[in-house]
């Protein structure tokens, strides 16, 4: 009777959480495709019964997200796959106990989580690094996240060692050693990083505030807070010159967010392979 | 294994390649200027590629190459513009703030490093080839706009406030009333559009938003903020023992009794500038709304859409201290500032002369003849299929306006709009020529030398409108009050703590002297 009492209370209780968590984008969704006068009413129902896509049309014809969606992309692919390739090359090397030094490298390492230069500090080293206003600040000053860098190491520390000595006597490389055993059993950590690392970059958007100057490289998430705010009046002629229906903003809302919930439920068995590893010891 | 690697080496090669293909550098030989202006960039999206700017550039030989920074607070813009100023990559050509901290500290910081131009050191002797700079930075009601080293950095843009209540005349009309001239009317009005609900969705009365709002009616009832000298102490006429609070209290009162009879809309201490209020106004539900005339744009065609036979008019009514309207002017925010180091001075000078000059204002507000519009027999004809009319279809014209001293909004409108001709009558009677009295929190406290607003927070009138808010809505931090002498001592001592005597002591030393 208790049990069944507690089974109550936990589908009532994640029922209404799951609610609260799904309503906003359903109001979204919702507030996209109503018609601009349902929009506009005090309440607006659940279920619509009358639908209006102009709002995405005119996104999509006018491409008012065109070129954003495009550095979005761009930066997510390349980033996401340089960001691996480094975070994990870097999480290798760390893992080796042989490493001479490798508590030191540890150190600075970490040093940087705790520590950063500040913005001003930041613009003056991507403006001497040719940066700024160029697509690869979206890539090269976030290559490694050292806390990622660090799940991956504790990750292939838990590997046992005697793997890689099997593979030493037989004459495998480094790279080898690194690709076949580490990267190949610590898959779920990585396709995990990975997905924290395409998150991070599909939401990048103070680096194209602060660091971009041409708008064409802006990314989807600068786009559309420069949408969102575009009735603020805080612009150069005083007032609401070019106003932004409500219906287009939330359109945008949602085709920002699609992509990343589409991709979501694929990634989902690794997220939870990769969340489990390591907290059962046989 | 092997194909996924050469899968994503391949992406990633194809994708670098057009990178790198995107970024290719343009050569020019004429004179690049960079413009920062703060603002979303949705208002400038053509900017480059409009006539008007490319007209601008043949004449001067230059080519514009304009920033804009979204941001609703416009803090991002400071923040981006004091790293440039930290790499020593200041644009040419900025349009500066002064009435906000981080805005005032980066100006201070781009004088201190001697980035900006001193206006009136630039014209002095150069009259007859600056004349229009020079007659404006030699304006004695610019003192908001000076440095600490007591000089002009920036050519002050001047605003011009185009609030009105916009009323829908089609329902004064079906009720038989006029547009109302008082207080007492105004509520009439109200009443009769709630009791009656012409379009029958349920209408509040007057919708508008919380905050500086509020002013405009209160101006009806207690008139200019301002403050006057008693004991030898400068107090405002607002204290609670001021020469005006009964007034304060009268107008207060006024507003309570609005929102209790629910004739003000219920939702107007969280509702979003031009998006709440709009859609109240738009969809039936409120029969006059408070807001800027120029996004009239905005609304009137989604209130047509609803209501065929709507109409709109504008008007403002008498108090028992006059215009239930208050008037920002100079000094209301913004001015454009010109990089001294970039060795392009003389250039952007002359391009600012020719902008504020009748023919730089001509082409600003009509366009470039035989492109935007056509003289026929001296009739005026717009071209409304031209590029970058856009922005002559606006009231607030081209946005370059923005950057030199003209007033901001609508003067010279093309008649393309059915409410336009109502538009400009109101404009002409109560925006340029106003009688309504400047508003305290532009008439005075940003006028304040900067360093004091820092002293005293970012935003002083806040905390009168916290203290209005909290009588009109009966609810101070969560606690029942209502309106009489002792609760409104209460809260305004409540408002010193806010250091508001600092303000009073320091506008007493700067206006008048004291």
């Amino acid at each position: 009777m208790k049990n069944r009492g507690f089974t109550i209370f936990n589908y009532i209780f994640f029922g209404v959480l799951a609610f609260v968590m799904v309503y906003p984008f359903w109001y979204a969704f919702l507030s996209s495709v109503v018609p601009y006068s349902d929009l506009m009413q005090r309440t607006l129902p659940i279920i619509p019964t009358k639908f209006d896509f102009s709002a995405y049309k005119e996104i999509l014809v006018n491409g008012l997200l065109g070129d954003a969606y495009l550095t979005t992309i761009k930066s997510t692919f390349i980033g996401l796959a340089l960001s691996l390739a480094f975070t994990v090359s870097g999480a290798y090397v760390l893992s080796i106990e042989k490493l001479p030094g490798a508590k030191i490298i540890s150190s600075i390492i970490i040093l940087t989580m705790f520590f950063s230069g500040g913005l001003i500090p930041m613009y003056i080293l991507l403006s001497d690094l040719k940066l700024i206003n160029n697509f690869w600040v979206y890539v090269i000053p976030s290559l490694i996240n050292t806390v990622y860098m660090f799940i991956i190491r504790t990750s292939f520390t838990d590997i046992p060692l005697s793997l890689r000595e099997a593979a030493e006597i037989d004459g495998a490389s480094e790279c080898r050693i690194m690709l076949t055993i580490y990267v190949r059993l610590s898959l779920p950590t990585i396709m995990v990083i990975g997905l924290f690392y395409a998150v991070d970059k599909w939401n990048e958007l103070y680096t194209a505030l602060y660091f971009i100057i041409d708008y064409k490289l802006y990314t989807l998430q600068a786009a559309l807070y420069n949408l969102l705010n575009a009735n603020s009046g805080t612009g150069v002629g005083g007032g609401a010159i070019k106003t932004v229906d409500e219906q287009v903003k939330y359109s945008a809302v949602i085709l920002t967010i699609l992509p990343i919930i589409l991709v979501y439920p694929f990634l989902q068995k690794y997220f939870t392979k990769g969340v489990l590893l390591g907290s059962v010891k046989e | 294994m092997k194909k996924i690697l050469a899968l994503i080496i391949s992406v990633i090669t194809a994708l670098t390649v057009s990178v790198g293909c995107a970024n290719g550098e343009k050569k020019d030989s004429v004179m690049t200027i960079t413009c920062l202006l703060n603002g979303d960039r949705l208002e400038g999206e053509n900017l480059e590629t409009d006539p008007t700017v490319e007209y601008i550039e043949k004449k001067f030989n230059v080519e514009f190459d304009f920033i804009f920074e979204p941001s609703p607070t416009i803090n991002e813009v400071y923040i981006k513009l004091n790293m440039m100023m930290a790499n020593g990559d200041v644009p040419d050509l900025m349009v500066l703030r002064a009435d906000q901290t981080l805005p005032y500290t980066c100006m201070e910081d781009l004088v201190e490093a001697g980035y900006l131009v001193n206006m009136k050191e630039y014209v002095k002797g150069k009259e007859s080839e600056f004349p229009e700079i020079s007659e404006l930075v030699n304006r004695n009601d610019l003192k908001t706009y000076y440095a600490s080293d007591d000089n002009l950095y920036m050519l002050p843009r001047e605003y011009v406030y185009d609030h009105a209540f916009i009323y829908r005349q089609d329902w004064l009309d079906e009720l038989g009333l006029s547009m109302p001239t008082n207080e007492t009317e105004f509520k009439n009005v109200l009443k009769a559009f709630v009791d009656n609900d012409p379009d029958g969705k349920g209408t509040t009365g007057l919708a508008m938003i919380y905050g500086f709002w509020f002013e405009h009616i209160l101006a009806g009832f207690v008139g200019a903020h301002r403050f006057y000298e008693q004991d030898g102490e400068l107090r405002s006429v607002w204290d609670a023992d001021g020469e005006r609070a009964d007034q304060m209290m009268q107008g207060l009162q006024y507003c309570i009794d609005l929102y209790q009879e629910g004739l003000l809309y219920s939702d107007v201490f969280t509702a979003m500038q031009y998006r709440d209020e709009l859609a109240m106004f738009e969809t039936g539900r409120a029969g006059v709304v408070l807001t800027n005339m120029n996004v009239t744009d905005k609304f009137y065609n989604n209130l047509k859409k609803n209501f065929p036979d709507a109409e709109i008019s504008y008007g403002v009514w008498s108090g028992p201290a006059g215009l239930a309207r208050v008037q920002g002017g100079v000094g209301y925010y913004q001015g454009t500032a010109v990089n001294a180091k970039s060795g392009k001075t003389d250039r952007i000078m002359k391009i600012l002369e020719y902008l504020m000059s009748e023919e730089g204002e001509e082409l600003l507000t009509k366009g470039i003849e035989g492109v935007h519009y056509n003289i026929t027999d001296g009739k005026f004809t717009p071209n409304l299929d031209a590029k970058g009319i856009e922005y002559y279809l606006t009231p607030t014209k081209h946005l370059l306006r923005g950057i030199v001293g003209g007033s901001d909004v609508f003067d010279e409108y093309l008649y393309v709009n059915e409410w336009a001709e109502k538009y400009e009558k109101f404009y002409n009677d109560y925006c340029l020529n106003s009688t309504a009295v400047y508003d305290m929190t532009d008439g005075y406290f940003s006028r304040l030398p900067k360093r004091i607003q820092a002293q005293v927070g970012n935003d002083p009138e806040i905390n009168i409108q916290k203290w209005e808010g909290y009588f009109i809505s009966g609810k101070a931090d969560g606690r029942p009050i209502t309106l009489n002498k002792d609760t409104f001592r209460e809260a305004w001592n409540d408002l010193k703590t806010h250091k508001t005597d600092v303000l009073a002591r320091e506008y007493g030393k700067l206006v008048l002297g004291k």
